[in-house]
């Protein structure tokens, strides 16, 4: 019985002793939870390094009416063609932004507890800030009426539920925090990070679209908030004109030094950055910028018309220019333009003779995007691994926002505009802007654009878009502009492509020799019968027969899309200047309604 | 018998007449003599005599009376041996008699002994010994057995009415007894004349002996439901991997293979749907918990049984994590005292399944892919295509020409299959395994072996697993009433691949076109070969070992002996896994005259992760039992605990010094180092009670008292009791009547509950810490002051309370055997409640900004039952016995969520009432034949956004079901759901095998089939082996995708040839419908094996106790409905979709010894 005992007892001490209170409390050593972290000024600096991911370079104009040929899914082009509704709008149009705006609440419920220097908590507090206001005012511009939210929340949070704050109440809130983020984030050395001026950029950018949205978006009844905007994105940006930004010249070319702001790898030290994305092979942080060039688009006709002559006139004021052709379109224009559009005789690889020129393609309708291409085989590795640097943000829109808000508010002089818009021409040696001038000669092109642009400035009012367009192409701010000046008509004509005078061959790359023909069809060999045969042989044939693209005048005119002839546009206005809350959130949350026809 | 038939017979021919005394007593001499002669081997003097004859086809009868003429010696034979014999020749002087003899009986079927001046013929074979006995079992005597000599095919009797048997048998034999219900009995014959057999009724029957949890329990007194299958029914198949070995075994045991990679386990489930976020069965191999990944790792020889504990009674001593079942898994022990070797091998050649066919003429790719990017692109426009067609009528044209709208560029018009291209055509797997072991009183030991090796289906590159795997079993019986154990195992596994193929290497496979072309006529890379097949060859691997050791120790004490027991084991398990990988760039151009480009990683880099596992068990429980009379009792009590901490260290750099050296340590780039950790514990005491009486009504009461680590302190611990209940109904007196045609018969029923305390997030990782709201630090992809840094993103929302997962169980069962045993049936019908099931608890809105926190919010039921039918029988076949065994299995299962928190009935999200896998989508309603149909009605909410929602003649039409001129979702709710039905279900629904087998004369044949009876399946969005050119024109035209709408085939299978109509999930056909819906229930040849033991005689003095050979087959066919050539397992895997590692058939040669 001895035994008996023992074991027991050994049995009973061995139960006891592994009940240990704390043998089942266990916590996840390499992730701390928030009480571990969130101390010091050091962790918010961490935890906004995460922020950066939510502002991104934008590369293209995807979508709007510098899109000529077109391949991808856009929201705004399906919507234009009439498809779009609340059960088949892409639900990330509106969940994409709330994970970002709970990362940034999570931190600002935090700031209390932080110990350290006031001054640098408010910096990085300004930092989250700045990005809220970033999101939120993505939001409106998508839905106009958004919930606004500045803590995190429960899942029992009655919040959730609760109907959309008015546009007015959430600009108001981006307000407050942007004027904070640039009350309170410190100039920075780095371009890399935001700094007080990328803060006055922002705001800037913002101001500037709310004060013109009140102003020509008259459904909203706002028009008389919206000069306090303006004036605002006149003082900041001014602001940050006076800070040691600089129109990059440095290169001493007119075309290289707008060139090297889209696509060169050292922008760290660029003058006239202000916030950039820097990409590097080493740490392997690289982007997608090879496919402007003739992936899923190209520009369109319209932008190409807007590039004034190099004596400042408008090319449509040309006589004919509306059957210039393709190899002429580059000559005597701006210096942006080659730039932008490819030119004749491109070659993707300067320093290698025996690759030829790069042949356009009518079916984007020719105007391929050469802004932002990796112009060096070694920035240009392929999909995800270009090199090149991108800016978020540069001194030139800041210069353009003072023009514009300037002359919307009615206070432009001609020294503002050579403070701003004729930097940007004097550095492409384009004739400088006269405010006079513009005045007394308004564009008739332009004003058939801009209808509802009226009063004195109307003629500058104009050019400055005209300088807007030519100067940020393809950097994402066309649409937004389109919008916020009313001018959605503008998306409902059909791109168009260069003037072709007739069926046959053509010579793209402007070495006098033809390299492309254009045919009805495959049996239609007519036009290139009389070539010589090398040349015949040489020849990239499109047929139009293909459906891809056709002629306006059947076989001459402009070259036209199938698609815009198969689902014909049409702007509904204001709807469109709207978009619906995917229908899940609107049943989750019947509190939320649907604007302006949506 | 026969033999004194025979002498008498043959001296009554002969005319020779003597006194029956005299002859009685000669012939008893006779007998003895050539009994002694057999053992001694000597020949009588007689032999020394000479002879000397010249004969010619004379008959045999007349030499024998010429030799007795010479020599005075008499002759004893049966008439009828010589009857049929050939004339002979013999021309011989002076030669001895038995030469003589020799030389006369040369080919025939004779033989003879010279016995003291008699010589005595017989047959060869009939080396005679008589033997007779009485065969009896605990009953009375037995007639109708079957008595055989071992290896020697015909020769065997049975016994009589009395039991009683008598056969003449070899030297050496080894009778064997056979009888239905009984286990077969060898007894060698040595000197014995006469053998009395007792036999045993077969185990199986009603004593097999079943392995429970913390002990085992006779197969006759179980009342839960309980499936054991043992290692005889695996071990003639070549076994590379447990869990696919078991699969279709045990009706019920659902076990699917995640893909044909050779690193991957088997995924196992028992009886349905367990919970909406998962929940496996408990898998334990000698009582310690595995992973499923970690069982495909072990040695599959070891195993001796495997038992799937399936309801909550016979479940419930496992507690935690036992909820969804129970797989307990022991191997084998030393049995014998005599000391057993056995060594087996085994080589297969495994060649890859079923892939998908696509079209590869350049003319009919490019046509197609032209048609179905209209309007989007004008891909291969008419100008490229012309190219195409003058290939058809002159094929020697060069595939590969610079492209006429790019003289930049290489223009390709390929017809490559880069299925054919990526995989190799057959790959060899060896094994070797070994065993050695003896049982002793004092020591007993058992020590196994394995190697194995297996070449993995890659053409480029290919990847390579190799294990290894010795066990060793000792255990000391120190006194009396104390034995020490252990059980000590090493593992290792070492698998090297190239490090993209864990990447998208099997979606890329798929990708690829068909025009594409390996390498360009510069010998480069293309853009598409080197992606592809450059980077397998010539980019970075990954190798990954795991070496894992494990030592349980254990102690056992008997107390009382046969009433009173404790035992002790405590396990230690301590794994480490190293992976090494890296990658450099690859080349490829695009161009006869372009600067390279980079596939793979731009900048080379090397990683290494190290990971440490431990892994602690402890138990500790005591049995008791005592029988008073009639009444049966035994009680369990006991405690357990576990600990696992794992521990990972990831450090990568970039820009190696020598991509020949690939070490981390060897670079000069950005640095990461990433650090893990995970830990929980669990803690449990368990009891259970059993009662019988007379082995007739049987009780049993479990339960369990549970910790887990997993949940918040004041929700840890749970109490989960169970009861179950048994009647053998067979046993009452009522029942004697008709017992001879029901042998058997058991009622069970039992009901109980149990917790489950695995949390998962939505993407099916298991969480430690699912309560504790931590921060997880990441690199930040993104350049910010020179640097890479470092950042934390929020946690996930969680819920503050969340406690075990309530699954109750209700199980009713019926076993029966009938016919003298030979058939065998049990039928289980069970209902299973998962209730407070750690799920996301409701949709909330976005603007939540992160996903439901995971309480305990839902519920499900699923109710199913599962058969098993056994046949067992033999007859005589051509004089042997022929032994064959039929089972058929068969389950089903539905499952219903009985509580979901979804108010606004959001399709998307579970609701009350749903049966679980339902599938809604919209119905098929033919295709727009012309435009005024195509006006009928708008159909724009069910259009895909890359075609502008837009549809033209040719496309697909839904029905409109509620008339109102448009096709839509509603509002995507159960009460307005548009045009929104029910289609069909996505479950697996009647699982079934089907096993045949049968052996005779050595030779054995098995063949094991195993299907699924009903599942709907709906190719997913952006499926490309389905949908081909439907959902991406830049993927391949699969054969499949000919069938399809024109103007002159308007009832094609498939639409108008469309891009990205089957691109994203609900945008037209990635909508499902009733048109593309397939029926994926399948029949799979799961196994066919052919083998023969070679007789026994044969291994006489050659040491060896058995050898085997077999040849087999795994997955050689299988039969399915699905409207593209694919491993019907291989759909059930989504994303990317269909891209997995290959399923193989394999065919496999092997030998198994034993000495």
């Amino acid at each position: 019985m001895k035994i008996f005992k023992y074991t027991i007892a050994i049995l009973a001490v061995t139960l006891f002793s592994g009940c240990k209170k704390d043998f089942l409390s266990r916590f996840p050593k390499a992730d701390p939870t928030d009480e571990f972290f969130f101390h010091t000024v050091e962790d918010l600096k961490t935890y906004t390094n995460g922020f950066y991911l939510m502002m991104n370079a934008p590369y293209s104009d995807v979508f709007s009416d510098n899109i000529g040929g077109f391949t991808g899914s856009h929201v705004m082009d399906n919507m234009v063609r009439g498809t779009v509704s609340s059960q088949n709008v892409s639900g990330s149009i509106w969940s994409g932004y709330w994970p970002n705006i709970r990362k940034i609440n999570f931190m600002m419920d935090r700031l209390e507890g932080i110990e350290g220097d006031p001054g640098e908590i408010k910096h990085y507090e300004g930092i989250a800030r700045f990005f809220r206001a970033y999101l939120y005012y993505e939001l409106v511009k998508n839905f106009h009426n958004v919930p606004w939210y500045d803590t995190v929340l429960e899942a029992e949070s009655e919040e959730l539920y609760k109907p959309a704050d008015p546009r007015t109440v959430v600009v108001g809130r981006i307000m407050e925090d942007l004027e904070f983020a640039v009350a309170n984030i410190k100039p920075s050395s780095s371009k890399e990070l935001v700094s007080k001026h990328a803060a006055l950029t922002l705001l800037a950018r913002i101001c500037l679209h709310e004060g013109t949205f009140r102003k020509y978006h008259e459904e909203l009844e706002l028009q008389s908030t919206a000069i306090p905007f303006l004036e605002r994105a006149v003082s900041a940006s001014a602001e940050v004109m006076t800070a040691s930004y600089a129109i990059h010249t440095d290169q001493g070319d007119p075309a290289l030094n707008y060139r090297v702001l889209f696509c060169s790898n050292n922008l760290s030290g660029n003058s006239e950055m202000i916030f950039i994305q820097k990409n590097s092979r080493e740490l392997g942080v690289a982007n997608n910028t090879h496919t402007v060039l003739d992936w899923q688009w190209a520009l369109n006709g319209s932008l190409m018309d807007e590039y004034l002559m190099d004596d400042g006139t408008p090319f449509t004021d040309q006589s004919n220019y509306i059957q210039t052709a393709y190899t002429d379109l580059f000559e005597n224009r701006d210096p942006r333009l080659s730039e932008t559009i490819m030119p004749p005789g491109f070659t993707v690889e300067p320093d290698n003779p025996a690759v030829a020129p790069y042949r356009t393609r009518p079916n984007f309708g020719g105007y391929l995007q050469l802004k932002f291409y990796p112009r060096t085989p070694d920035l240009r590795g392929g999909w995800e691994i270009n090199y090149t640097d991108l800016p978020i943000m540069r001194l030139a829109e800041v210069l353009l926002i003072q023009a514009e808000a300037k002359a919307e508010l009615g206070t432009l002089t001609q020294t503002d505009l050579d403070n701003t818009i004729n930097k940007l021409r004097a550095r492409v040696n384009m004739p400088d802007l006269s405010l006079t001038t513009a005045n007394a000669n308004v564009d008739a092109a332009l004003a058939a654009k801009y209808p509802n642009v009226t009063g004195a400035n109307k003629g500058v009012i104009l050019e400055i878009r005209r300088g807007r367009r030519v100067e940020l192409a393809c950097e994402g701010f066309r649409l937004d502009d389109i919008i916020r000046w009313k001018a959605g008509e503008l998306l409902a004509e059909p791109a168009y492509g260069f003037y072709v005078t007739q069926l046959g061959a053509i010579d793209v790359s402007g070495d006098g020799v033809e390299d492309i023909a254009i045919l009805e069809n495959p049996q239609a060999t007519g036009p290139i019968a009389g070539l010589p045969p090398q040349v015949r042989e040489g020849l990239s044939l499109y047929y139009i027969s293909d459906r891809s693209f056709y002629l306006s005048n059947t076989n001459s005119g402009y070259i036209l899309f199938d698609k815009d002839r198969q689902s014909p546009r049409e702007f509904v206005s204001p709807k469109y200047y709207y978009k619906p809350i995917p229908v899940e959130e609107t049943v989750l949350n019947t509190n939320l309604k649907q604007v302006f026809g949506w | 018998m026969k033999l004194f038939s025979l002498i008498l017979r043959q001296e009554r021919e002969n005319g020779h007449d003597r006194p029956p005394v005299s002859k009685i007593l000669r012939i008893m001499k006779l007998t003895i003599l050539m009994l002694f002669s057999f053992t001694v081997g000597a020949f009588a003097s007689g032999s020394a005599q000479t002879v000397t004859l010249s004969m010619k086809n004379t008959r045999l009868e007349n030499v024998l009376e010429e030799i007795s003429k010479q020599t005075k010696l008499h002759f004893f034979y049966d008439q009828q041996l010589l009857a049929d014999l050939k004339p002979v020749s013999l021309a011989i002087s002076n030669g001895k008699v038995d030469q003589v003899l020799n030389r006369a009986f040369k080919g025939q079927n004779l033989t003879f002994q010279i016995l003291d001046g008699t010589i005595v013929i017989s047959e060869k074979k009939r080396t005679d010994t008589e033997v007779t006995g009485t065969v009896r079992d605990s009953l009375g005597i037995l007639a109708g057995v079957t008595v055989s000599v071992e290896g020697v095919g015909d020769i065997s009797t049975k016994t009589d009415e009395n039991g009683r048997y008598s056969l003449r048998v070899p030297d050496n034999a080894v009778l064997v007894f056979r009888f239905m219900g009984y286990t077969t009995q060898y007894v060698s014959v040595d000197n014995q004349k006469i053998i009395d057999v007792r036999m045993e009724v077969e185990a199986s029957a009603l004593d097999e002996i079943i392995v429970v949890g913390f002990g085992t329990q006779k197969k006759i007194n179980l009342t839960g439901a309980i499936d054991q299958i043992s290692a005889a029914e695996i071990e003639n198949r070549p076994v590379t991997n447990l869990g696919a070995a078991l699969q279709g075994l045990i009706p019920n045991l659902n076990i699917t293979n995640p893909s044909g990679n050779p690193s991957q386990g088997a995924n196992f489930n028992i009886r349905g749907i367990t919970s909406i976020n998962g929940g496996d069965p408990l898998i334990l191999v000698d009582n310690i918990p595995y992973t499923a990944d970690e069982v495909a790792r072990l040695n599959p020889n070891d195993f001796e049984t495997v038992t799937v504990l399936k309801d909550a009674s016979s479940a419930a001593i496992y507690g935690a994590r036992a909820a969804f079942g129970v797989v307990l898994i022991t191997t084998k022990s030393a049995k014998s005292e005599k000391a057993q070797i056995a060594i087996s091998t085994n080589t297969q050649f495994r060649s890859v399944g079923k892939l998908p066919e696509v079209v590869r003429d350049p003319l009919t790719v490019m046509e197609y892919k032209h048609n179905a990017a209209l309007p989007l692109y004008n891909l291969f426009p008419e100008n490229v295509r012309e190219y195409a067609r003058r290939m058809q009528d002159d094929p020697s044209l060069p595939n590969v020409i610079v492209d006429p709208n790019n003289p930049n560029s290489y223009l390709y018009y390929g017809s490559t299959d880069w299925m054919q291209e990526a995989y190799n055509k057959m790959a060899p797997t060896y094994n070797l395994q070994t065993t050695v072991g003896k049982a002793s009183d004092g020591l007993s030991y058992l020590f196994s072996g394995e190697y194995y090796r297996q070449d993995g289906m890659l053409k480029y590159g290919n990847d390579k697993l190799d294990r290894y795997n010795v066990r060793g079993k000792v255990d000391v019986r120190l006194n009396r009433w104390l034995t020490l154990g252990t059980n000590t195992l090493i593992t290792s596994r070492k698998y090297d691949a190239p490090v993209f193929m864990d990447d998208l290497f099997f979606w890329e496979v798929n990708r690829k076109s068909t025009l594409d072309v390996i390498r360009n006529p510069d010998g480069s890379w293309t853009q598409s070969g080197g992606s592809l097949l450059g980077r397998m060859q010539e980019g970075g691997r990954r190798n990954q070992g795991i070496n894992e050791f494990q030592t349980t120790l254990s102690l056992k004490a008997d107390l009382i002996k046969d009433m009173w027991d404790l035992n002790a084991d405590a396990t230690f398990r301590r794994s480490n896994a190293v992976v090494d990988s890296y990658d450099v760039p690859v080349y490829y151009t695009t161009g006869p005259n372009t600067a390279p480009q980079v596939t793979g990683s731009a900048i080379p880099w090397a990683a290494k992760e190290n990971g440490n596992v431990r892994y602690d068990v402890v138990n500790i429980y005591s049995n008791f039992r005592k029988n008073f009379d009639d009444h049966h009792l035994s009680a369990l009590l006991g405690y357990n605990q576990e600990y696992r901490k794992e521990e990972s260290i990831f450090s990568r750099q970039n820009g190696l010094y020598s991509p020949s050296l690939p070490n981390p340590g060897l670079a000069h780039g950005e640095k990461l180092i990433q650090t893990g950790y995970d830990d929980w514990a669990l803690q449990g005491v368990f009891y259970r009670l059993n009662y019988d009486y007379q082995d007739k009504y049987l009780v049993e009461f479990n339960g369990r008292y549970d910790g887990s680590s997993r949940f918040p302190e004041g929700d840890r611990w749970g109490f989960f009791p169970s009861i179950s209940a048994g009647w053998v109904v067979s046993e009452e007196n009522f029942f004697a009547g008709a017992k001879s045609v029901v042998n058997f018969f058991k009622l069970r029923g039992s009901y109980g509950s149990l917790g489950n305390q695995m949390v998962y997030d939505p993407a099916g990782n298991l969480l430690s810490y699912p309560y504790i709201p931590f921060m997880s630090p990441y690199n930040v992809p993104r350049v910010l002051n020179g640097q890479r840094p470092v950042s934390l993103n929020p946690p996930a929302a969680v819920a503050k309370s969340l406690t075990w997962e309530d699954v109750t169980t209700i199980n009713g069962g019926i076993d029966l055997y009938l016919f003298s045993n030979r058939l065998g049936m049990t039928y289980d019908m069970y209902s299973r409640r998962t209730e407070g099931m750690l799920e996301m608890g409701t949709k909330l809105p976005s603007v939540f900004g992160t996903g439901s926190p995971i309480f305990n919010s839902a519920d499900l039921k699923t109710n199913g039952w599962e058969l098993r039918l056994n046949w067992k029988d033999q007859f005589d076949l051509g004089g042997s016995p022929f032994n064959y065994n039929l089972t058929f299995t068969l389950a089903n299962s539905r499952t219903y969520i009985t509580k979901y928190h979804n108010p606004a009935g959001l399709l998307a999200n579970y609701y009350e009432g749903q049966r679980y896998g339902e599938i809604w989508g919209l119905q098929f309603d033919g295709f727009f034949q012309n435009e005024e149909e195509l006006a009928a009605i708008d159909q724009s909410a069910a259009g895909t956004d890359d075609q502008g929602y837009k549809f033209y003649v040719g496309d697909i039409r839904f029905k409109d079901q509620n008339g109102d001129g448009k096709v839509d979702f509603g509002s995507r709710t159960l009460n307005d759901h548009g045009d929104m039905v029910k289609l069909g279900n996505s479950t697996l629904q009647y699982p079934y095998s089907f096993d045949v087998s049968g052996s005779w004369k050595g030779v054995d044949l098995h063949m094991f089939f195993q299907g699924i009876g009903k599942r709907d399946w709906y190719p997913p969005a952006a499926y490309i082996y389905f949908w081909g050119v439907y959902a991406q024109p830049w993927t391949n035209v699969t054969k499949q995708n000919l069938d399809h709408w024109s103007p002159d085939n308007p009832n094609g299978y498939f639409p108008r040839t469309k891009a990205y109509t089957a691109e994203d999930d609900m945008q037209e056909l990635g909508i499902p419908n009733d048109r593309y819906m397939q029926n994926a229930a399948y029949l799979r040849m799961k196994n066919i094996t052919v083998g023969y033991t070679l007789p026994s005689r044969w291994l006489r003095n050659s040491g060896l106790s058995s050898v085997r050979f077999y040849f087999s087959g795994e997955n050689l066919f299988e039969r399915s409905k699905i409207k593209v050539a694919l491993d019907p397992e291989s759909i059930s895997h989504d994303w990317p979709p269909g891209a997995i590692y290959p399923f193989q058939r394999t065919y496999s040669f092997g030998v198994n010894v034993k000495f």
